[in-house]
């Protein structure tokens, strides 16, 4: 990102914050094999996203969930330990989501 | 009536009174100008372009005139005027044509946002185009080229003007500018194309225009859907094959290669989108030019042709 | 009166568009591009009900022109939302001037408009911090000449502008809306005491005090050469908010109260005469009354204003034209510092523009 460190900053409010993807987004996707890019209507950008970041906002545009649930989700829909190294990420994807404005805290 | 229909004198006459309006594919540019030299050098390389003589309203009001300015003692300096101001500062006079053309350029790129622009050389065979997308230097003029002595229909040399509503591309077949060692191949390739005054000294080096094929410039009103995007990069030794890229890759490289792409928003989204969906994208390193357009060429054989009628843009 | 314009009667009287002949059509869209307006005629040319009567390829052209104007837009917006993150999470109240505030009430002016930078204005003793905040959070200064930065540190009422460093867009953040130098000085604490609330959670001036924020920027501010864009701003404001009868009753007190009725007269005053607002009667004769410059000072600026609004293309620039610009750019300077200092100001510019100039 921009300052140049990818620390893993805790977002803000910590666990307890549910994410959703803001309704001004209106994201359009176009999918091709495990590559997702995104297009999102409020900021104008377009975004190149791997097979589980893909994954992950489009779980959080279907439904706003806290990390853990997207977690479980995730998970679930691959196939793997909740714990395995891919997920162990999610915080770090979480932020970088966050600051790139395609997902904000919900404010319900 | 053609810009080759007029004498010299008539010319000379009506660029530098009433202007005249030129259909150049899409656009239809009201040129003004009292350079004689320039003129002549203009109405050579446009020589089969429409003249539009009704008094319909321009895309865009260009005037290249003469400037004074504290160089004049040194040489004679130009100016190039669109809606009554300078895009960029005067030039001498002797190399008008070339920041003509370039002023053009600006003109397309700033405003015409009904299209996606892209920074490409399109030809087109049987209906079909193939869209060749890259910086300069990565050989894709030549390449251009070397496709219009095998068969195939000049669309542009520098723009690719896409409709994003309807997925086609149109043409704008303007004089093809070639660059140094560039000029005496192409005088090799196409010895039928006339090619311009070379002018030596500019930025970019020596310089010359090529006169488009008659042909091109009377199918100007023919768009054509994109059925190839090919990424040319011309290198010593390279090792000359197309390599097919992955659809998301060709997407991003050629978003990088749009000179519109973040004004048109979600239309250009979508519209790249279903361009890079019906085409195949590839990487064309090379170092043998015949051996690349070859290759190109072969494309439009391996696929069978629709042979879907297309109505005009 | 100005001198007969075709921009200017193009936007007072948008039907007439449709009898204009290609050559003065060419010439009108070639105005209304170089000032920027393009997008914003097209707008009024429908509105008027003349758009059919003009060739497709003009529609073209006033498509290509509202796409980049909805882009402009969409930046806005988005900086808007970045500027909240950054400012509003961490306790700054943000109040939106000029276009940003324009786009987030989602008033018709918006339609068209391609402004380029934002303007926000924070209290006065927040400004330090607000600064230190914004320089850690990706924007640092747009470079100027160290001549220039002191300028607007010491005289104007801005931070030096600000650039984003990932984004690129520019930001201007104010304490007041005046010099605090300058000859007249409203109070800030009524903008904020009156200040609207919108739907984004940002915060706007009221309407009368938007009215008065263009009028002096227009006339007090900036400088009004080339400025017709401010003009046609207060003419749609006027024509938006002077719906509510309460909107024209305020106005006139309100730039009283700030010590503004000048700028204010002249705005009514060139927009209704010129852009045809419909200035209700009663509230011409209060602003004349409050804030009418002697005879002799209207007789001047009356043909300046017609003739320096609209940016004339330099190929066909009058002299007089010059002569007009030159004397509203000595008097806007004049309003924003005290003589002496003006005269140092402008004779150190001229001194760096030739030093710079030379071969």
């Amino acid at each position: 990102m921009g300052d140049g460190v990818c620390a893993m900053r805790q977002a803000p409010g910590g666990d307890s914050v549910r994410w959703e993807v803001p309704s001004a987004n209106r994201l359009a996707w176009r999918i091709w094999d495990d590559e997702f890019l995104v297009y999102n209507t409020a900021s104008g950008q377009t975004h190149h996203l791997n097979l589980l970041a893909g994954e992950a906002l489009r779980s959080i545009e279907f439904a706003p969930a806290q990390t853990r649930e997207l977690v479980r989700r995730l998970a679930n829909q691959f196939e793997i330990a909740e714990d395995s190294p891919p997920l162990q990420m999610i915080d770090r994807l979480i932020h970088e989501l966050d600051e790139l404005g395609l997902i904000a805290p919900s404010t319900a | 009536m053609k810009i080759g229909d007029l004498t010299p004198e008539e010319l000379h006459q009506r660029f530098s009174g009433p202007g005249v309006r030129v259909r150049i594919g899409p656009f239809l540019i009201h040129l003004y100008s009292a350079i004689r030299e320039f003129v002549a050098d203009f109405s050579f390389a446009y020589a089969d372009f429409p003249i539009c003589e009704a008094h319909e309203v321009s895309d865009f009001r260009v005037r290249v005139a003469r400037a004074g300015g504290w160089r004049l003692w040194r040489e004679k300096q130009a100016a190039f005027w669109v809606d009554g101001a300078l895009p960029f500062a005067v030039f001498p006079r002797r190399i008008a044509m070339p920041f003509a053309e370039w002023g053009l350029n600006w003109c397309i790129c700033g405003y015409a946002h009904q299209f996606l622009i892209f920074h490409s050389a399109v030809v087109e065979k049987a209906g079909r185009a193939v869209i060749l997308a890259g910086p300069p230097g990565s050989g894709k003029s030549t390449l251009c080229a070397a496709l219009l002595a095998r068969g195939w229909r000049l669309l542009s040399d520098e723009f690719a003007l896409l409709n994003p509503a309807r997925g086609c591309l149109l043409p704008i077949p303007r004089p093809v500018a070639l660059k140094g060692a560039s000029i005496r191949l192409i005088e090799e390739l196409l010895p039928h194309l006339r090619i311009g005054r070379v002018f030596p000294h500019t930025d970019k080096g020596v310089l010359a225009h090529l006169r488009p094929p008659t042909d091109a410039v009377e199918r100007q009103a023919e768009p054509a859907l994109p059925a190839w995007v090919v990424f040319p990069t011309h290198a010593e030794s390279a090792r000359t094959e197309l390599v097919p890229l992955r659809k998301a890759s060709g997407f991003l490289r050629l978003e990088t290669n749009c000179f519109n792409y973040p004004t048109l928003g979600r239309a250009a989204f979508d519209a790249l989108g279903r361009l890079i969906e019906a085409a195949e994208c590839y990487e064309l390193p090379f170092d043998q030019l015949a051996t690349a357009a070859g290759l190109v060429d072969a494309l439009a054989e391996l696929q069978p042709v629709l042979g879907c009628p297309l109505d005009a843009a | 009166m100005p001198p007969d314009n075709l921009l200017l009667r193009a936007f007072a009287d948008p039907g007439s568009v449709a009898a204009f002949g290609a050559e003065r059509l060419e010439l009108v869209l070639s105005q209304a591009r170089l000032a920027g307006l393009g997008a914003r005629l097209s707008y009024r040319i429908e509105d008027a009900g003349a758009t059919a009567a003009l060739p497709d390829r003009v529609h073209t052209q006033f498509a290509a022109a509202r796409i980049a104007a909805e882009s402009r837009r969409r930046e806005l917006e988005w900086e808007v939302n970045r500027l909240h993150r950054t400012l509003t999470r961490a306790g700054y109240p943000m109040l939106l001037l000029k276009g940003a505030a324009y786009a987030m009430a989602g008033l018709p002016l918006t339609r068209g408009r391609t402004s380029g930078d934002i303007d926000i204005m924070v209290p006065g003793d927040r400004l330090d911090s607000v600064e230190k905040h914004l320089l850690s959070h990706g924007w640092e200064w747009v470079e100027l000449e160290p001549y220039d930065d002191r300028y607007y540190r010491r005289w104007s009422h801005e931070l030096p502008p600000l650039r984003h460093r990932e984004r690129g867009s520019t930001l201007d953040v104010h304490h007041t809306i005046l010099p605090p130098r300058s000859r007249l000085r409203p109070d800030p604490s009524a903008f904020w005491r009156s200040a609207v609330l919108l739907a984004d959670g940002s915060m706007a001036l009221c309407p009368t005090h938007m009215a008065l924020h263009v009028a002096v920027h227009l006339f007090q501010d900036g400088e009004i050469a080339g400025a017709l864009g401010d003009l046609i701003d207060f003419d749609e404001l006027c024509r938006h908010f002077g719906q509510n009868p309460r909107y024209w009753q305020e106005l006139v007190p309100a730039a009283i109260e700030l010590g503004l009725v000048r700028p204010l007269y002249y705005a009514l005053r060139y927009a209704s005469l010129l852009l045809g607002t419909p200035v209700p009667e009663a509230v011409m004769v209060d602003a004349a009354r409050a804030g009418q410059p002697p005879a002799a000072v209207r007789a001047a600026m009356d043909p300046m204003v017609g003739s320096a609004l609209v940016p004339d293309p330099p190929e066909f620039s009058s002299p007089w034209r010059r002569v007009a610009c030159l004397c509203l750019y000595i008097r806007s300077h004049w309003l924003r510092m005290p003589p002496l200092p003006l005269a140092l100001h402008l004779m150190r510019k001229a001194w760096l523009r030739s030093f710079a100039a030379a071969p």
